[in-house]
């Protein structure tokens, strides 16, 4: 029921927070890792959510996936900064220089890119979607979109299931991609068979819904206070923040 | 692809993206009544799932952005759903970022909610065949209409990028031929098998 691997240990602090503490910590983190100047406060930024990680006890295989996923976007990037952007050559290959801005150009960005997700995943990725949901309403998310969110995470892995198996069935019956419009008539009936299929568990869960008496709300605001760990952990998270933009700016 | 990560773009353009997402997640809830909520999420769910399948092609493999399909099926609800499918993918998989949540929405829905809006009402009325070539071309154009979009995030937020956004433009042509094709014979499909979901009352 749940999309990522869920490692919620008891004994981490990292888990015993309130989903509320793990979101405004995590936007935090993330807005500050955006916001650095210099490569200093940069490197002082992936450290510290580094750190978040080992506290958090991260899956290290999954965090070397979803980076290796980052990196596969800024690839272009990474490689064109350095070769176009004017500067000081500091290393010639023939034709092609790349230049010192360039270079500290691209360096900024994997550093920046990098420290916000490592602080996404260690701070949000083992958290409970039903979890995540109730924080986001009660940290003023419109009830509908958090009610939306819910049933996404409920019914995506099923209907994940549910295509999973149409492929096979599709393998069963000799199907095998290939680069050809009988591949993508392919594609496209399961797309729309899965579509079809999600309609029709629609319609069915709207009346059962209906039958019991639903009409556009669940209770959801179930706030409780934030408790002692969860101020001392915004505390020292806005200390080490603070602590870090300062050495940015000022050092 | 289509996914910006944190700390790529610069500021006006993050507040740019987030404020035009804010108000369109918000005209897309209000168009949603309070006893659709479970009928659109739950379609909603299903596109989600159909973007994570990898669909091999020849050697690499892509993922489907369903830009055009979501507009036809959900009309202005595609910005609440992918608000929330972003949202979750962020979280859960690292995919696309927080700050840059505001863009990526826009950069996904904004073209299928236009070309959804133009399309919907002739696919509902065309034979199976003259609407797949319908939703084929509108397919195609809502993901040509994406890359164009995040590469204008890219050159919107520095100079320096313009030559990148552009060679980022040419990765999105592959995606858009395939994706036309799927989309029209899903349409093909779907107009067989059951019209009534795209008879716009999703």
């Amino acid at each position: 029921m749940s999309l990522a691997r869920l490692t919620e240990a008891p004994s981490l602090i990292i888990t015993r927070l309130d989903p509320r503490t793990r979101i405004i910590s995590a936007m935090a983190c993330v807005l500050a890792a955006v916001s650095m100047t210099r490569t200093t406060g940069q490197i002082g930024m992936v450290l510290a959510a580094f750190a978040l990680a080992l506290l958090a006890e991260v899956n290290w295989r999954d965090m070397l996936h979803r980076l290796a996923h980052v990196e596969g976007f800024m690839v272009v990037l990474l490689i064109l900064l350095p070769l176009t952007m004017e500067g000081r050559t500091l290393i010639a290959f023939g034709p092609l220089a790349l230049s010192e801005p360039g270079l500290m150009r691209a360096l900024a960005i994997v550093l920046k890119v990098n420290a916000a997700v490592i602080a996404t995943m260690a701070l949000l990725a083992t958290i409970e979607p039903v979890r995540l949901g109730r924080g986001l309403a009660s940290l003023g998310m419109p009830a509908r979109l958090v009610h939306i969110l819910l049933f996404l995470v409920r019914y995506q892995s099923l209907f994940r299931e549910e295509g999973a198996r149409l492929m096979e069935a599709m393998r069963a019956r000799g199907f095998a991609p290939r680069l050809d419009l009988r591949t993508w008539r392919a594609y496209g009936n399961f797309t729309g068979m899965l579509l079809v299929r999600s309609m029709e568990r629609a319609e069915r869960v709207e009346e059962s819904m209906r039958c019991r008496g639903f009409s556009g709300k669940f209770p959801l605001r179930t706030t409780r206070a934030l408790s002692l760990v969860d101020f001392a952990f915004l505390l020292a998270m806005a200390c080490a923040l603070a602590a870090l933009i300062i050495l940015d700016r000022f050092a | 692809m289509a996914h910006i990560p944190d700390g790529v773009l610069s500021l006006p353009v993050l507040v740019g993206g987030g404020v035009i997402a804010v108000g369109a997640v918000a005209l897309g809830l209000k168009k949603i009544g309070d006893e659709d909520i479970p009928r659109t999420a739950i379609l909603a769910s299903g596109f989600f799932a159909l973007s994570l399948f990898a669909l091999p092609v020849g050697p690499s493999s892509i993922h489907l952005l369903l830009g055009g399909l979501m507009g036809i099926v959900l009309g202005t609800a595609i910005f609440p759903a992918v608000c929330v499918a972003l949202l979750l993918q962020a979280v859960m998989f690292g995919f696309g970022g927080l700050t840059t949540l505001g863009v990526n929405i826009v950069n996904i829905a904004l073209p299928g909610a236009v070309i959804g809006a133009i399309v919907a009402p002739m696919v509902q009325r065309a034979t199976p065949a003259r609407a797949a070539l319908i939703a084929g071309i509108a397919s195609a154009l809502c993901v040509a209409l994406t890359g164009l979009m995040v590469a204008a995030s890219l050159a919107l937020s520095s100079a320096d990028y313009m030559l990148s956004a552009r060679v980022m433009i040419a990765t999105y042509l592959p995606l858009m031929l395939v994706e036309g094709f799927v989309g029209g014979f899903c349409i093909s499909f779907v107009k067989r098998v059951k019209p009534e979901l795209l008879a716009g009352t999703a």
